[in-house]
């Protein structure tokens, strides 16, 4: 990132780049429309990553507002995507912040983010059901929405229905 | 009722059980409080006052035990077909079912999609039909009018009423 670049971000914005990159120095951050800040991390970064936009004062991002993913199968990868925000401030200096974090399609593992946010339960739980990501650490990782003994995981590219046909039932 | 021979005697008739039985029977059906989709708002609607299913002697029950008439006012996915099965199971007999609306006819809009069960009759047998996205009262009382039509012919052969 030059600069250039970076002198024309929002100024609400600089600060959380600033600390971003004090301690994430190999970090690419980006600007995307409406204000929202990109940043790209390895899963085996992201639990540190993680505590620390939480609890690092000037960061503080202190809600979790969304955890999804997609399913990228021609590069042989599933994102998660964490959105987040911060309440603590002044509503026009609020950040917004997109993490993705790409993994493995035929292991995908990340470590949980229950202890940092625990609303991130349900919405992992939604994940694993139907990316099928492990959540590693995540206190209950069961299905959520399909039932307990569904085979696949729907929101796959690749999900094929296996389930036996249903005929019609008459008196 | 049939009045079949003599002179009339005032307040008597003369009927078959099995009519009297049906006779009650529909003019008594009381459904099941049970919605699991966006028709149930329809189904709400036609039991209140407005169009009100009181004057057909229905008045919903929330307790499939006391039921006998149970309208699938949704889409049935996989998960909630186990739970209309039991409650159907749990209905005492005679029973009746009105598949209210697309996703309880064939799935609907999401017919063919993952979790999605295509139509209610492949879960529990329906006796009416009811179409719409979602059905309005008038449309889910005419569904009423023809359970009651078949229940009244249960048992007996009524010629069926003519077309057109």
């Amino acid at each position: 990132m030059s600069e250039h670049e970076a002198t024309t971000w929002p100024e609400h914005l600089q600060p959380v780049a600033d600390a971003l990159r004090e301690r994430f120095p190999q970090l690419s951050i980006e600007l995307k429309p409406d204000n929202w800040l990109e940043v790209k991390v390895d899963a085996d970064q992201s639990p540190e990553f993680f505590r620390y936009i939480k609890e690092y004062p000037g960061l503080a991002f202190d809600y979790l507002l969304d955890v999804t993913a997609v399913d990228y199968i021609n590069e042989g990868k599933l994102q998660v995507v964490y959105h987040l925000a911060r309440l603590g401030t002044d509503a026009k200096k609020r950040g917004k912040l997109v993490v993705k974090i790409d993994l493995p399609r035929d292991n995908p593992r990340v470590r949980s983010v229950v202890d940092i946010w625990p609303t991130a339960n349900f919405h992992e739980r939604e994940v694993y059901d139907m990316f099928g990501v492990v959540f590693e650490g995540h206190p209950d990782l069961r299905r959520i929405l399909m039932r307990e003994d569904w085979v696949g995981h729907p929101l796959r590219k690749d999900y094929v229905d296996q389930r036996p046909k249903r005929t019609r039932v008459t008196r | 009722m049939g009045l079949i021979t003599h002179e009339a005697v005032p307040g008597v008739v003369t009927t078959s059980l099995r009519r009297l039985l049906n006779w009650s029977r529909k003019s008594s059906l009381w459904y099941m409080l049970f919605g699991i989709a966006c028709c149930a708002i329809e189904m709400m609607a036609t039991g209140a006052s407005r169009y009100d299913f009181d004057r057909f002697g229905m008045i919903f029950r929330a307790s499939p035990r006391q039921s006998d008439l149970m309208i699938v006012p949704g889409t049935v996915n996989e998960k909630m077909a186990d739970r209309v099965k039991v409650l159907y199971d749990q209905m005492a007999e005679p029973r009746w079912v009105i598949a209210m609306g697309g996703c309880a006819i064939n799935g609907g809009p999401y017919h063919g999609e993952y979790n999605i069960v295509d139509g209610v009759d492949k879960v529990i047998p329906v006796d009416v039909y009811v179409p719409g996205c979602p059905p309005r009262p008038e449309a889910l009382m005419h569904g009423v009018l023809l359970l009651q039509d078949k229940i009244m012919r249960e048992g007996i052969e009524i010629p069926a009423p003519a077309k057109g």
